[in-house]
């Protein structure tokens, strides 16, 4: 399971989010799934009572490769295009265990499950071209290359 | 699992309540949204279908009735909003059909939640809030020990905990429960329904809060052209900000302007961040904190308006045609300063958390010449007779005394005032109902002469405003100031030479010919301006677009400084019905706009109460003429022009059966019919 040299993840830049959730809306449609930002691969918390600070949900692309190991389902496959692991939903079962991996390393679980359709999801990086970065009207998400 | 048909873009029902009964049904989205499109729309046929003109405001049949626009909830920028209309507590002489509309985020759960709107009758025998989630659940629960009393933040706070930090809530404060008239909707992203009193209404059906929180999502016809539509939206604004240099103008508003909030800022002593609704590119809104806890909260276009006033900017302003946005103290400030201060932001607070419309108080803008301080220095109110401190006029205390006194009708002053200023007036006597028609706009106890004021700040207050304020509900819709304005943070503004070739550019795109926008303030062009963009205003308030971006006939971020009609690929996108935009303005918002006018006709509303504050008629309130005045007589023919340009009777401003027989409201036009 090779990687490929220029794998590359989303940053969030949190003082430049205004809360919009325009990525959020863009993800969900371009993985097929309506409109709906809960099922999104990524998520933007915004605490609008709070003073709209905003925390990403977003994963990652780490090495340690927990939420893999953790799927009995051989769900999370790598893409050979991006050198990264996505979920294949046909045979993601929605256990829910990878995002229990992933919380193990990292404070917040950088995977989602969304309920109504029963199902992980992570962030894929559309294939290479990351809509979200594409469309956020802010400029608070960025592609970067992870440092190997 | 079932799979249920429904139209891609709407989640297919209304939702209707009554709180007397505690029965829920609902009713099919598609035989309104076909002819109506979603929000003000829906609304005004729901309001035709279920309010006869004799219902009072706060009966228990009354209906409170919420719409979301076509475009909430899909990701389209900058249409977040959600529609009420509800028979209005605060118009004057008499109760009247109002719209008001929200924005945030509540818009588009409410839709995952399984509704495009709700319908709320009836009264709940004790304090109640509504539960609406998962798809197409509803429950009532009571409010009558924990929550009723609370201010909105509290209940919100409450509300959040008990349903989580992703449910949507609309809430009522202290102002609502005690039928204060000019009461407001607060969301918890801090958005509200303002005007015309919808809090006063959800207070008068004992309901504190609505919970929204779905599980659902929306269909969209064609998901690849929605996202290539909001990309081409979105990448408009960015680009000409990166290439240009330019500051945002709506983006900044806050930041961008100098004030005491944002030297603070930059000192470390304040936090300020953008603040968006729902899918919004340009976040007019900016959060912000004191570091030392003396207030948080959230600057809005809204209040925006008022600080754009004059009695906003310091005597200190300096020359308002710089581009810079910097500045180090008020003393060198080159922009206006925006009077956005320690007192400004908590006074803010406090209208929100009493429940009171802002525009009503008259604080925002710490302007001295509104009705209030007309009043007080009449003699009208005094110490001794309201119990006010007047020693603290414009400080903190003096706003948490007023609000806190009407919010709970505190004694025979905060009684009165209570009802409005109009009915306040009214009581006092002659005198100070001269000084109330003087200023106010008749039927729109909140909309004053002030907001005026800052049009002519703009060298731009003009015929096409004036003529859309007298005939429309709205504030929004007035505004053509606004609309033909460039952002004044844009260098273009400052190069006479490129506001004229855009407006020569925007003439020619919306009108045909190059001249239409020359001059504004001649009652023949200024009509054929408002003519249009009220008829946009009904497409932006269908679909739910904001009235912040849309309509802009000049826009800062195109290379030809034209604005741009995205309506109907958008509806296209969404929905997957095929309409052209000249469809949209001649067909839905001429239908929009008679059916409404209808409602008010058959509320008693007449022709001679479209009109404006006197002082219009008397001193020098025109741009570019400080000592012109409007005439009346040109007044009234312009405005007879306006009923004429829509099809309707000349004199009497009322739409004809076959007019609203081609428009497809057959039953509308029947019921006039009957009653001669």
């Amino acid at each position: 399971m090779a990687e490929t040299e220029e794998r590359r993840r989303i940053r969030f830049n949190t003082a430049l989010c205004s809360g919009c959730r325009t990525c959020m809306y863009a993800c969900a449609m371009t993985h097929g799934r309506g409109a709906d930002p809960h099922a999104a691969n990524l998520h933007i918390e915004t605490d609008v009572l709070g003073g709209f600070l905003s925390e990403a949900c977003v994963c990652e692309q780490c090495d340690d490769h927990q939420c893999v190991r953790s799927c009995a389902a051989g769900a999370l496959k790598l893409d050979g295009r991006t050198g990264i692991y996505a979920v294949d939903s046909a045979s993601c079962r929605g256990c829910g265990l990878c995002a229990i991996a992933c919380a193990r390393t990292n404070l917040m679980p950088r995977i989602n499950l969304i309920e109504r359709l029963g199902i992980a999801s992570k962030c894929d990086l559309c294939g290479g071209e990351p809509r979200c970065v594409a469309l956020c009207p802010m400029g608070a998400l960025e592609c970067e290359e992870v440092a190997q | 699992m079932n799979v249920v048909e429904k139209q891609a873009g709407y989640a297919g029902k209304i939702l209707v309540v009554n709180l007397t009964s505690r029965s829920v049904s609902s009713i099919e989205t598609q035989k309104y949204a076909r002819d109506f499109i979603g929000g003000r729309g829906i609304c005004q046929k729901l309001y035709w279908d279920l309010m006869p003109p004799e219902i009072g405001a706060l009966d228990p049949e009354s209906s409170l009735i919420f719409a979301t626009g076509a475009f909430a909830g899909t990701g389209v920028p900058s249409s977040p909003k959600m529609f009420l209309a509800f028979k209005s507590p605060a118009t004057y002489p008499h109760e009247e059909m109002f719209v008001s509309n929200v924005g945030g985020r509540v818009a588009g759960e409410l839709k995952r939640a399984g509704f495009d709107g709700m319908v709320i009758t009836g009264r709940s025998d004790k304090p109640v809030y509504l539960y609406v989630y998962g798809e197409g659940k509803v429950r009532i629960i009571s409010a009558a020990h924990s929550i009723w009393g609370l201010d909105t933040f509290e209940t919100q706070r409450e509300l959040r905990r008990r349903h989580g930090t992703d449910a949507e809530i609309l809430s009522i404060g202290p102002a609502g429960e005690n039928l204060v008239r000019e009461s407001i909707i607060q969301t918890c992203s801090n958005d509200s329904c303002a005007q015309g009193g919808p809090g006063c209404v959800m207070g008068s059906k004992n309901l504190k809060a609505i919970v929204v929180k779905g599980s659902g999502f929306i269909d969209i016809a064609h998901p690849e052209d929605l996202i290539a539509d909001i990309a081409e939206c979105n990448g408009i604004v960015s680009s000409k900000l990166s290439k240009g240099g330019m500051i945002n103008p709506f983006r900044s508003l806050w930041q961008g302007f100098p004030s005491e909030l944002a030297m603070e800022a930059e000192a470390g002593t304040a936090r300020m961040k953008p603040a968006a609704c729902d899918a919004c590119g340009l976040a007019c809104k900016t959060s912000f904190k004191y570091e030392d806890g003396y207030a948080a909260g959230v600057m809005k276009c809204s209040i925006g308006g008022g600080l754009y006033s004059k009695a906003a900017f310091g005597a200190e302003c300096g020359d308002e045609t710089s581009e810079s946005a910097e500045c180090d103290s008020p003393e060198d400030a080159e922009m206006p300063f925006m009077k956005i201060d320690r007192t400004v932001c908590k006074v803010m607070g406090e209208w929100e958390k009493w429940g009171i419309n802002g525009h009503f108080m008259e604080m925002y803008s710490q302007g001295l010449d509104g009705l209030l301080y007309q009043l007080i220095d009449a003699g009208y109110i005094t110490e001794e007779n309201s119990g006010l401190p007047m020693d603290k006029i414009g400080e903190v205390e003096f706003a948490e005394a007023l609000l806190r006194k009407v919010a709970l009708r505190e004694g025979e002053f905060g009684n009165s005032l209570a009802e409005g200023f109009a009915r306040y007036c009214e009581k006092l006597g002659e005198g100070a109902m001269e000084l109330w028609r003087r200023t106010y706009y008749p039927n729109e106890s909140t909309i004053n002469v002030d907001q005026f004021l800052m049009t002519k700040d703009f060298g731009e207050g003009n015929y096409a405003d004036i003529l859309n304020r007298a005939f429309g509900i709205r504030t929004s819709e007035g505004y053509a100031f606004y609309r033909l304005h460039v952002p004044n943070l844009d260098p273009m503004v400052f190069d006479e030479e490129k506001t004229t070739e855009a407006k020569r550019n925007a003439s020619a795109y919306f009108f045909g010919r190059d001249d239409v926008l020359d001059n504004p303030d001649d009652p023949e062009t200024g009509l054929v301006i408002a003519h249009y963009l009220m008829r946009q205003c009904m497409i932006r308030d269908a679909t739910g677009q904001c009235g912040f971006v849309f309509p802009k006939m000049i826009s800062s971020y195109t290379d030809d400084y034209v604005g741009r009609l995205y309506s109907a690929r958008f509806l296209r996108d969404i929905t997957g019905a095929e309409v052209t935009e000249e469809e949209l303005a001649d067909i839905y918002a001429l239908r929009m706009l008679s059916l409404e006018r209808m409602i008010r006709l058959r509320e008693g509303h007449c022709a001679s109460d479209d009109r404006v504050p006197d002082v219009f008629f008397e001193d020098g309130l025109r741009a570019n003429d400080t000592t012109g005045f409007y005439d009346r007589q040109e007044f009234q023919e312009a405005l007879h022009g306006y009923y004429r340009l829509l099809g309707w009777n000349e004199e009497t401003g009322m739409p004809s059966a076959k007019l609203l027989g081609e428009l497809g409201l057959e039953d509308v036009a029947a019921y006039f019919e009957e009653g001669e």
